[in-house]
């Protein structure tokens, strides 16, 4: 093949892949941090704090009981969700920075799930629920293997998109 | 084992239309106040069911494929609980704006009262097919982004290679005669 053809190098996978998952990683920090933006927005007077919290709104039922409060007021999402977020979050940021994905056994998945599951029925029931740092310690894993199994898919689909050939699994 | 890609259309389908039922039952679409769980749960299914027929129809499911079959099944989720949500809030009276203020009120849910008026105004002027419009845009919008999330989810659980048909080791049978 002529060389004048191919003179473009072919672009780093790793760095793709970073640069990927950072951008996810940055968004997922944003709108983490939003949860904490919003009430500091309302403490300080502005109406953005109102429409902030909004838009958490369809992800969570922000009763104010339930959702932590960092010393202005209770944030934007409940302490579950805050851990579901900050476990995420966390986790796509760690997969980032070793740009290397983990893939953890499902069962890991349906073992963390479960305290949740119960504690949510447990609330819906109308029974005694767990305190809200205990549930977001209890959501932090969940979110955190959710965050670690986003990083391996955006991982995958980068690697394959470089090199369409490449049907070698990145955590294997 | 034909080898050839299945149809999303069929395992898509099946989730988002039962997680769409079940996300326009008042008490049950409860399960969305948490991360929108519902409908992450329905393209993780969906995933699921597609990599069982790309399993049984030996070819690879991947992440990215994951996403698509997750992204289809949450716009079916959206379609579904939108339109029966708007019915059941039709016939039950549960559309009226005013209801629904109140609702998150008693809930405890520390929302601006000049957010709340603003939308209000916004509402009473528009009436409440608009309501009804907006919440299935809502649910699409939803559907399609934490459908995609979910599908991703499942298709980093769920990825497979093609199979390889396994070489037959049986010996040959004795020449006769």
């Amino acid at each position: 093949m002529d060389a004048t053809m191919t003179n473009t190098p072919p672009s780093d996978p790793g760095k793709q892949t970073r640069l990927v998952l950072g951008m996810v990683s940055g968004f997922a920090l944003l709108w983490t941090g939003g949860t904490v933006l919003a009430p500091w927005l309302a403490v300080h007077d502005s109406v953005l704090g109102g429409w902030l919290r909004l838009l958490y709104r369809p992800g969570c039922h922000q009763i104010g009981d339930r959702c932590l409060d960092l010393g202005f007021g209770p944030m934007a999402v409940c302490a579950r969700c805050t851990g579901l977020y900050l476990g995420g979050t966390l986790a796509l940021l760690w997969t980032t920075i070793r740009n290397r994905p983990s893939r953890p056994r499902p069962l890991w998945l349906a073992i963390f799930a479960i305290p949740t599951i119960l504690d949510f029925a447990a609330g819906q029931l109308g029974l005694p629920s767990l305190g809200n740092w205990t549930r977001l310690a209890v959501a932090l894993p969940l979110g955190l293997l959710a965050g670690l199994y986003l990083g391996d898919a955006l991982m995958t689909i980068v690697t394959r998109n470089q090199n369409p050939q490449n049907d070698k699994d990145p955590v294997a | 084992m034909n080898n050839q890609a299945p149809s999303m259309l069929k395992p898509a389908l099946i989730s988002g239309a039962a997680f769409g039922v079940a996300g326009a039952i008042p008490v049950i679409n409860w399960i969305n106040c948490a991360c929108c769980a519902l409908i992450i749960g329905c393209g993780f299914l969906a995933a699921y069911l597609y990599s069982k027929d790309c399993r049984a129809a030996g070819t690879s499911f991947q992440p990215g494929t994951g996403a698509t079959v997750g992204l289809v099944s949450g716009l079916v989720y959206g379609a579904v609980s939108g339109v029966l949500g708007g019915i059941i809030s039709s016939v039950f009276g549960l559309g009226d704006w005013e209801e629904v203020i109140n609702q998150i009120q008693a809930s405890g849910a520390e929302i601006d009262p000049e957010v709340l008026d603003q939308i209000s105004g916004f509402m009473e002027s528009s009436g409440s097919l608009m309501v009804v419009l907006i919440g299935i845009f809502f649910a699409l919008l939803f559907g399609a982004i934490f459908g995609t999330v979910g599908g991703l989810i499942g298709g980093s659980v769920f990825k497979h290679e093609p199979q390889v048909a396994a070489y037959d080791q049986t010996p040959p049978p004795p020449p006769v005669g």
